[in-house]
Parts: structure tokens; C-alpha cells; sequence
């Protein structure tokens, strides 16, 4: 961990982060042309999801920071979920 | 004298990590606001959605995606102490920046001079697809408008950088700054990862 941290991360797995973003970047713009509905939407969310995670684990490199930093991420980020959930569960009951 | 820099250094860190949080939580504000009006007006957004310039929201996610590419090579390479290549990897992410916020004008100005902002007469008067495509006109320049204020402020930080690379402070040894930087510029590239398919993506 503090050896790849001195050393700094290799430029062909940077590279590779980079292609792996534009495909998939690629994919969701070829999957919002398929006019999926209300699905493409969360086939959009997921993919938007799946680019960010390669950001965090490649980009900014989350692994080498300690356990402070991952549990407080996922803390934001499961406190961001649970109010998007709430909203979404309050909506439901509302008419119209 | 080196344990103390490291440790500071892990400290600057989890702060600049701190201070993300709040800017996920501020986004995440808007992303929710976006959700909820998503739901009540569908066709109106779908509407708002398919009048956006996909070429041009596609060209500014791959822009931004390569400078933060260019922002981690620059990090890789002071650690691996080649400050030449580090400060033209961050001239590369500035440029890029740059590229991304006069595509952004560009796109502002057409929709601008086409009448289409936030209070106009003429945009809610000639409005086909009632009320949800206003409120789509009105996220899309709150959430592209916050994050080019984000994008202003992160190249001003990478243009400090920069010259604290070219000036030797930043140094294989002492690179807390370029690391801080990064970490701001690669969360404004994540934010862009999910504003583009709901602003571009749901038409």
C-alpha cells in the first residue's frame, strides 16, 4: 500500500481506467437511443454508477486511504441513498 | 521531520475528504429535487431532454473524464519524480477544462438566445409540453450552472498547482496539494458522470 503510494500508480492502469470510462460512456449513450422507458433510466443510473466506482477506486485511489475515509464515504454515501429511498417511499403515497 | 510531513499530509487528506462529503450532500440535494419532479412530469422532461445537444454533452463527458485521467498521471508521475511530465499532465487537465466550460458557454448562449432560461416570458408562453418542460429548463441551468462554478474553481486550484510544479514546492516529497487538488477535480468529474444522463440521456 505505501510502496505503491511512493511509487505512484502505473500509467497503463490509469490508461485503462480511461477506456474503460469511454466505453461505457459509449454504452449509455447507445442504450438511451434504444428507447427502453422508464428501465433505460436505470440502466443510465447504473452504468453513471459503475463510471463513478472506477473514479474512486482508480483515479482517486480510495483503497490506499485507511478505514476513516472508506467508512466515512460509504456513510455519505448510504445517508444520500436512505434519503433518496425515503423520498421516493413518500412519493408513492401521495396522489396523482 | 518525514513521519510529521506524512502524517500531515494524511491529514490534509481525510479533510479534503470531509469537505466532499458536504459537496456530495449538495448535489445530492438537487439530484433528489431532480427525482421528484422526474416522476410528476415525465413527458415534460423527455421534452426538455431531447431539445439538448447530445454530440456536444457526450464530447464535454469524455473532455472532462481525460483531464481527470491527466490529473491522476500527474499525481503518478511526481511520485514517481518526473516533474516535467507531472506539470504537463496538469496543462493537459487545465486545457481540458477549459475546452469543457466553452463547450458549456456555447450550449448556454444557443439556449440563451433561442429563449430558453430561467423566468422567461416568451419560453413559458410558447411552452408545448406544459409545466415539466420549465421545470426541466430550470434544473438544467441550476445543476450545469453549480457544477461550472465547480469546474471555475477547480482549474483556478489546478492553475496554482501548476505553478507551485513549475516553482519546485510541489515536489516527489510534498505533493498534499496536487493530491487535494485531484481529489476535488475527480469528484466534479463524478458529479458531471450523473448529471449528463439526466440531463442528456431521458429524451
Amino acid at each position: 500500500m505505501d510502496n505503491e503510494n511512493s511509487k505512484g500508480q502505473p500509467y497503463m492502469r490509469l490508461a485503462g481506467a480511461l477506456l474503460t470510462l469511454f466505453l461505457l460512456t459509449c454504452i449509455t449513450v447507445y442504450v438511451s437511443r434504444l428507447k427502453l422507458g422508464s428501465m433505460g433510466i436505470w440502466v443510465a443510473l447504473f452504468v453513471a454508477a459503475a463510471k463513478s466506482s472506477v473514479v474512486l477506486l482508480i483515479f482517486m485511489h480510495i483503497k490506499k486511504e485507511g478505514k476513516a475515509v472508506m467508512i466515512s464515504f460509504l456513510a455519505a454515501v448510504f445517508i444520500l441513498a436512505l434519503v433518496i429511498g425515503i423520498l421516493f417511499f413518500d412519493l408513492s403515497y401521495r396522489a396523482g | 521531520m518525514g513521519t510529521a510531513a506524512v502524517s500531515d499530509s494524511q491529514g490534509s487528506r481525510f479533510g479534503m475528504w470531509l469537505f466532499l462529503y458536504s459537496e456530495i450532500m449538495l448535489f445530492g440535494a438537487l439530484f433528489i429535487l431532480y427525482a421528484a419532479y422526474f416522476l410528476k412530469y415525465q413527458s415534460g422532461f423527455a421534452a426538455g431532454g431531447s431539445e439538448l445537444d447530445l454530440t456536444l454533452g457526450t464530447a464535454n463527458t469524455l473532455i472532462l473524464l481525460t483531464s481527470s485521467f491527466a490529473v491522476a498521471s500527474s499525481l503518478a508521475a511526481v511520485q514517481k519524480g518526473s516533474m516535467k511530465l507531472s506539470g504537463a499532465f496538469l496543462l493537459s487537465a487545465i486545457v481540458l477544462g477549459m475546452v469543457f466550460l466553452g463547450i458549456k458557454y456555447f450550449e448556454w448562449s444557443h439556449k440563451i438566445s433561442a429563449g430558453i432560461y430561467p423566468g422567461s416570458a416568451a419560453f413559458k408562453a410558447a411552452d408545448p409540453a406544459g409545466h415539466g418542460r420549465i421545470i426541466f429548463y430550470n434544473l438544467y441551468f441550476t445543476m450545469t450552472g453549480i457544477h461550472a462554478v465547480h469546474v471555475t474553481i477547480g482549474l483556478i486550484v489546478l492553475m496554482i498547482t501548476f505553478a507551485f510544479t513549475a516553482s519546485g514546492r510541489i515536489s516527489r516529497d510534498n505533493h498534499a496539494l496536487l493530491e487535494n487538488a485531484g481529489l476535488y477535480w475527480h469528484l466534479v468529474d463524478i458529479l458531471w458522470i450523473f448529471i449528463f444522463p439526466m440531463l442528456y440521456l431521458i429524451a
